[in-house]
């Protein structure tokens, strides 16, 4: 995708309003502002995936942004394509991804509150 | 000057994990009740030294002092300081260092907490442990010192990998590294019970809450790599198969297994021998991942400059780690055996055990397949989700009803008295099921069953916490 386009994937229209430039202390980056819009629902979310230019060693990294909600994740990936104005976007609408997470952490919860059940019985 | 000093350290480490083993085998011998207090103060040095020595190359990461090799190659001064400490464990050599760092330290809390238990116990296990701290240390010293030096000091570091700068990626290795590490205290426990002729029950009680906290860090560890792979890696999922990741759920399989047969030895007295198998398995399986990873054998983010020297070495400890515990093992084992009522807790347990090896074979077999098919006839082959999808899911079914099923049981013999209970939580499950179906349409058989039998456990579960806070409460008000 170009700055300044819209495509719209199955229910979803992305708009890819603009790019900008930003200095960090041992990294570069650049900065992709979309707007997402759920057709079905008319719900607006605001996502910013980033491109990391880091100098020593010289690599990129790409950051996703990933809006997590109660029943989905959206999740948007932006790389650049060399000597273009073209960007290519990765969009994917991912559902209960925060509850994968949840579950993993109550699993360890669960084996510390055991730990500090038996501490207390001594 | 800090290589030196550092350099210095590690040599101290290693005399006095000699001195060690060399005292506490004077001790066994002597019919006196009681640890010698020189053990105490030489593990008091050792724990000191060996904070010291990894305080130190944290001080050279963090003032960015080039003349030491790893810094130079892993740090650059426009790092933000909190990478730079990160960056300590961010190579193999730093890492090493805290893998060591963290053997030492569960040695020494074994020995300090565990006063109630047998002497002979507490010090063999001493012994085996310092005889896992002098492998590592010696590897450290043999071809990965975090400590050497560079002449001509070069002005600006190479930088560490910037996927590597991320505050879950920070964390990540230090949390797997007390679970995985965490390990080694009870693999030396068990070689101890083993050789004092430990009482099983005694042994239980002294290894289960050191299983219970390296299994809070490896779920942990794992989770925080899997959410970084999920936001940074930019595929979008969190969960590959990979053989790197396949390496850190093996132990995690081994250790839930002994996690759950620990209390059926503390309770029951039993199953004394496939605990000890299981303690060694668990360590064993943390050493051959750290060897599949930094050998260079599997190539991903995890092998920093692979070196095939360094896997040679972790391949002849590997060995003689394996050796050593199986033949003691099978020297000393007694004839154990079992009489279980299929309706008590341990038969459970015990299901819940078969289930956990199976997808530990399923897991190792799907990681080493592929190495041995190269190097024996040179095919490449990738086995990636679709075989452990094949495999698994369809005994992930039955083990999440057995998991359900399991608590409700008694030890040794349990009545039917709240079966009803669970047969209308069931029915409650395949009601919800039927409302996911008629809403969200039919996924398939599998993903049907497997609906059911998770909201079967999840439903039960919430019940049973309920009804034991509510029992808790009464408790209390009785008092």
């Amino acid at each position: 995708m170009k700055v300044g386009e819209v495509k719209k994937i199955n229910n979803y229209e992305i708009f890819f309003k603009n790019i900008k430039l930003k200095k960090d202390k041992n990294y570069k980056s650049i900065i992709g502002n979309f707007k997402i819009t759920n057709l079905q629902k008319n719900r607006i979310h605001y996502l910013n995936p980033t491109i990391r230019i880091y100098t020593n060693p010289e690599t990129l990294t790409y950051e996703a942004a990933i809006k997590s909600k109660i029943n989905s994740d959206l999740y948007l990936t932006m790389s650049n394509v060399s000597r273009s104005d073209f960007y290519n976007i990765k969009f994917q609408n991912k559902p209960f991804m925060i509850w994968i997470w949840i579950s993993a952490f109550m699993i360890a919860l669960g084996g510390s509150v055991r730990l500090m059940l038996k501490k207390n019985e001594n | 000057m800090l290589s030196n000093f550092g350099s210095i350290l590690v040599f101290f480490i290693l005399s006095l994990s000699l001195l060690i083993i060399y005292n506490a085998y004077l001790d066994i011998k002597t019919n006196n009740q009681f640890i010698k207090k020189s053990i105490y103060s030489l593990s008091l040095f050792q724990i000191t030294f060996t904070i010291l020595s990894f305080c130190t190359l944290v001080v050279g990461f963090i003032f960015s002092d080039f003349s030491i090799i790893n810094v130079y190659e892993n740090s650059h001064t426009a790092k933000p300081l909190f990478y730079k400490i990160a960056g300590t464990w961010g190579n193999h050599e730093g890492s090493l260092l805290l893998w060591i760092n963290i053997l030492v330290l569960f040695s020494y809390l074994f020995l300090i907490l565990n006063h109630k238990h047998n002497k002979e116990f507490r010090l063999y296990t001493l012994i085996f442990q310092n005889f896992l701290i002098l492998g590592f240390v010696i590897f450290l010293l043999l071809n990965s010192n975090p400590f050497s030096s560079i002449y001509p000091v070069p002005l600006e570091g190479l930088g560490l990998n910037p996927i590597l700068q991320d505050p879950a990626l920070a964390i990540h290795p230090p949390l797997l590294y007390v679970g995985f590490v965490g390990c080694s205290i009870y693999f030396s426990a068990a070689i101890a019970s083993i050789l004092s002729s430990y009482s099983g029950k005694q042994f239980a009680l002294s290894i289960k809450s050191w299983i219970q906290v390296s299994w809070v860090f490896q779920t942990l560890g794992i989770t925080v790599g899997s959410i970084w792979a999920y936001y940074e890696l930019g595929w979008g999922g969190f969960w590959f198969w990979d053989p790197v990741e396949n390496a850190s759920l093996l132990p995690w399989f081994a250790i839930s297994a002994l996690m759950h047969s620990v209390m059926v030895l503390e309770k029951r007295n039993t199953l004394y021998e496939w605990v000890i198998i299981l303690c060694l398995l668990t360590f064993t399986l943390s050493v051959t991942g750290t060897f599949l990873v930094r050998s260079g054998i599997l190539n991903s983010v995890h092998t920093f400059a692979s070196d095939s020297s360094r896997g040679v070495y972790i391949l002849y400890f590997l060995s003689l780690m394996i050796f050593t515990s199986l033949i003691t093992f099978f020297k000393k084992r007694k004839k154990e055996f079992y009489k279980f009522n299929a309706n008590s807790k341990e038969t459970f347990i015990l299901a819940n055990n078969w289930f956990m090896v199976f997808f530990l074979a399923t897991v190792l077999i799907g990681t080493l397949y592929p190495i041995f098919l190269d190097v024996l006839i040179s095919a490449k082959v990738s086995i990636g989700p679709p075989f452990y999808n094949i495999v698994i899911i369809p005994l992930v079914i039955p083990f999440l009803f057995l998991m359900t099923l399991g608590p409700q049981f008694s030890w040794i013999n349990s009545k039917k008295k709240s079966l009803y209970k669970t047969l209308y939580v069931l029915i409650g499950a395949l009601i919800v099921n039927l409302f996911l179906f008629y809403f969200f349409g039919s996924q398939g058989l599998y993903s049907n069953l497997i609906l059911i039998a998770a909201i079967f456990l999840i439903l039960h579960s919430l019940l049973d916490a309920k009804e034991s806070i509510i029992k808790k409460k009464n408790l209390n008000i009785q008092e």
